[in-house]
Order: structure tokens, then sequence, then C-alpha cells
């Protein structure tokens, strides 16, 4: 397992990279994984390009490799990531890391969860709005996962959105670390979510909806 | 016919009678009562309480109220807050202390939130961009609550459509729970 460390970027930036790489865990085979370290000693380091001494933060947390995240000079001879942090060019980036020295121990990245019912997750936080985007799914996915908790099936049936778009929300959630997990022994059918009961309350529901256009 | 409601709370100016008359089918009613209570002397203070009124494709009927600001009031926040299917906390950004406005609804709902569906709507962020909505959320964490912050301009109607909206995505998945019980 390698450490990325990273250096004077935002909460949410932080949050995000630490969603990619919980992303990236379930990712390639045989690719070397890696967890984040705030402070202290790390493989390779992402700092904010406005550091005044990368190359001092740089020997201080013992990295062999890094980039700059931002705008930087030309010519400066830095790997310059441009914001906001886009997904493929980091992985890009951290594959070009590599393992450079045998990896070090640390806390494993968080794990993929499976989507068959063995794990639930229930928001713990409201997500920061970078992270919903304003976007109407991903709303609705979190509002329903404000209220209790769902594997990434129950997810898309409630929510009605593909099942591996939940996946990836989750994840991203979970990069955050903005969910708690309930583990249960045994998930109840998928079709146990379905409106059958109590009715008078789902009809009402559907109601407003019908009257209000929504 | 069945009646219900749903609770718009928030401080005066947050925009309560604005989102309520963005959906009502009829103006707002606005009531106001002059207290006359002698043991608060000479002093005498008006409530206002207002309600729009939705009427559903079978007959019953849904209210929205918008609950007095003043947390003096916060014994009618309760009384409100019976049979409500869930409550809309408006929060205005540019007052000096946004996020402690919040806190105040928070627990003055606080018996309510415990089950109640709720929906924090928070306005003119456009003039006023801090405090962000990330701090609303850390407010409601702060009290073990994983509540919907969104940035919304109650003169829109839309936007008044999505805090509602969002109340009932909240209400769909506590009853998709139940059936799991």
């Amino acid at each position: 397992m390698l450490r990325l460390g990273v250096h004077g970027l935002t909460q949410a930036e932080t949050g995000l990279v630490r969603a990619y790489l919980a992303l990236a865990a379930g990712g390639r085979a045989g690719a070397p994984g890696w967890t984040l370290v705030a402070d202290g000693p790390c493989d390779a380091l992402l700092l904010d390009a406005s550091e005044p001494r990368p190359q001092q933060v740089l020997q201080a947390r013992g990295a062999q490799a890094a980039a700059l995240l931002g705008r930087a000079q030309a010519g400066s001879g830095w790997t310059v990531l441009a914001r906001p942090l886009n997904a493929e060019a980091f992985d890009r980036w951290l594959e070009s890391c590599g393992p450079s020295r045998p990896p070090a121990q640390a806390a494993p990245t968080p794990a993929v969860l499976p989507a068959n019912g063995a794990s639930r997750v229930r928001l713990r936080r409201w997500p920061p709005a970078e992270l919903l985007r304003s976007e109407a799914a991903r709303l609705r996915m979190a509002t329903v996962l404000s209220r209790r908790h769902l594997n990434a099936r129950e997810l898309s049936k409630l929510t009605e959105q593909n099942e591996a778009a939940c996946q990836r929300f989750i994840h991203l959630l979970q990069g955050f670390q903005l969910l708690e997990t309930e583990t249960v022994d045994v998930a109840p059918a998928p079709a146990a979510l379905s409106s059958t009961a109590p009715a008078a309350r789902w009809n009402l529901v559907r109601s407003i909806r019908r009257r209000l256009g929504l | 016919m069945n009646e219900h409601k749903i609770l718009f709370t928030g401080t005066m100016g947050a925009g309560k009678t604005t989102a309520i008359a963005a959906v009502s089918e009829t103006p707002p009613v606005v009531t106001d009562v002059r207290n006359t209570d002698a043991s608060l002397g000479k002093a005498f203070t008006t409530v206002g309480l207002d309600f729009g009124l939705l009427t559903l494709d079978n007959g019953d009927r849904l209210r929205l109220f918008g609950t007095p600001g003043q947390v003096r009031f916060d014994f009618l926040w309760k009384i409100l807050a019976q049979g409500a299917l869930g409550v809309i906390i408006l929060i205005d950004n540019s007052r000096p202390a946004p996020v402690d406005d919040l806190r105040t609804y928070l627990d003055g709902f606080a018996d309510e939130l415990r089950r109640l569906p709720c929906v924090i709507g928070v306005g003119r962020r456009e003039t006023h961009p801090s405090p962000d909505s990330d701090a609303y959320a850390a407010a409601a964490a702060e009290r073990g609550l994983a509540l919907p912050v969104l940035e919304v301009d109650v003169r829109r109607r839309g936007d008044v459509l999505l805090l509602i909206d969002t109340l009932l995505m909240q209400i769909e998945a506590d009853l998709a729970s139940r059936l799991d019980a």
C-alpha cells in the first residue's frame, strides 16, 4: 500500500482525492493501492500550486514523486494537475508514480462496498455542494441516504437510478467519509422495497406530486 | 376529506410567506394576533401565522403553514408540528449569524426532528455567499442530523417545489423502511 500525501488543498479537494482513491481501489487489478495521509511521510505528494516552497515540503514529507494542483509557472519542472482535479488526469499521474520503493505499511483505503446487500450505508452528514454539483440524481440519492441505511441495489430501486451510478455515488460519499455503515446478515428481497403499504401514505405522496407536477 | 400540513419556519424575512405564495392555490392568509396577556406588562406582541392551501385530486387538503419566527413562540412551533408531514427551515444568509439562526430552529424542533422529514433552504447566498452550505450541514450534524441543505430563491416557484420535492423524497424513504421492519 502506497501513501499519497496532500499539502495545502481545501477540505473539499482532499475529500475528492480520497474519493478518487476509493474508486481506484476497485479498479486496475495488480496495480498498487494508495492510501491518503494528511501529514507525515508519504510516497507521493499532491501540493497546492501556490505553495511558495514546494521542494522543501517535498523533502520534509520524504516523497519520491509530487505534483502541483492548480496553475504553476511555465518551465517550473513540476508535474501540474489542473483545477478542478480531474479523475483521469489524477489516475494517470498516480499510475506514473508507481511503487518506486517497497510499499510502506499504512491504513488500507476504504473498502469497496459490495452491492449484494451485505453492507448498508447512511449519510452521517449532508454532502458538500461541490459533491452534489446541483445534479438532480445526486440530490435524490443523498436525500434518500439521509433517512435510512441502504446498499447500492436498494438505492437504485428507490431512486430509479442505475445501480452502477448508485455504487459510484456511494464510493464518492465514502471518500468524503460521510457514511456510516450498517452490516446486516440477511438482505431483504428487492421486491420488499416496492410500495405496497402503508398505502394511504404512498397515495398521499403521489397525490401531492401530481398536484404540484413533481 | 383529510387535511395534511407542511410547516415553513425560519426568521422574519427568510421568505416563509413568499415560499407559500409561490405554490399555494390561494393567496396566503396572514393572521395577526395581538397579545393582550397582562403578565407581559406594557409590552404587546404580534404573532404572524400564515398559511396556504393545495387541494389534492382525492379531495384532501394540504395546508402550508408559516410559523411565527420569533423564538418566544416556539410553543406554537410544537403545536403546529403535530401531525405535520415535514418541516422546511428557511434561512436568510444575509443575517448576521445565520448558522445560529438554524441552530435555533433545530433546537426548537429537536423532538420533532427525530422522526419528521426536514429540509433546510438557504436564501440570499448569491449576494451573501458566506457561510456556505457546508456550515449548515455541520450545524445539523452536531445534532446527529443529516438534513438536506439547498440553496434557494423562494421567489422562484421551481426552488420552492424543489424544497417540497426533497421533503417528499424523505417521506418516501421512510415509507420504504417501514416495509423492512
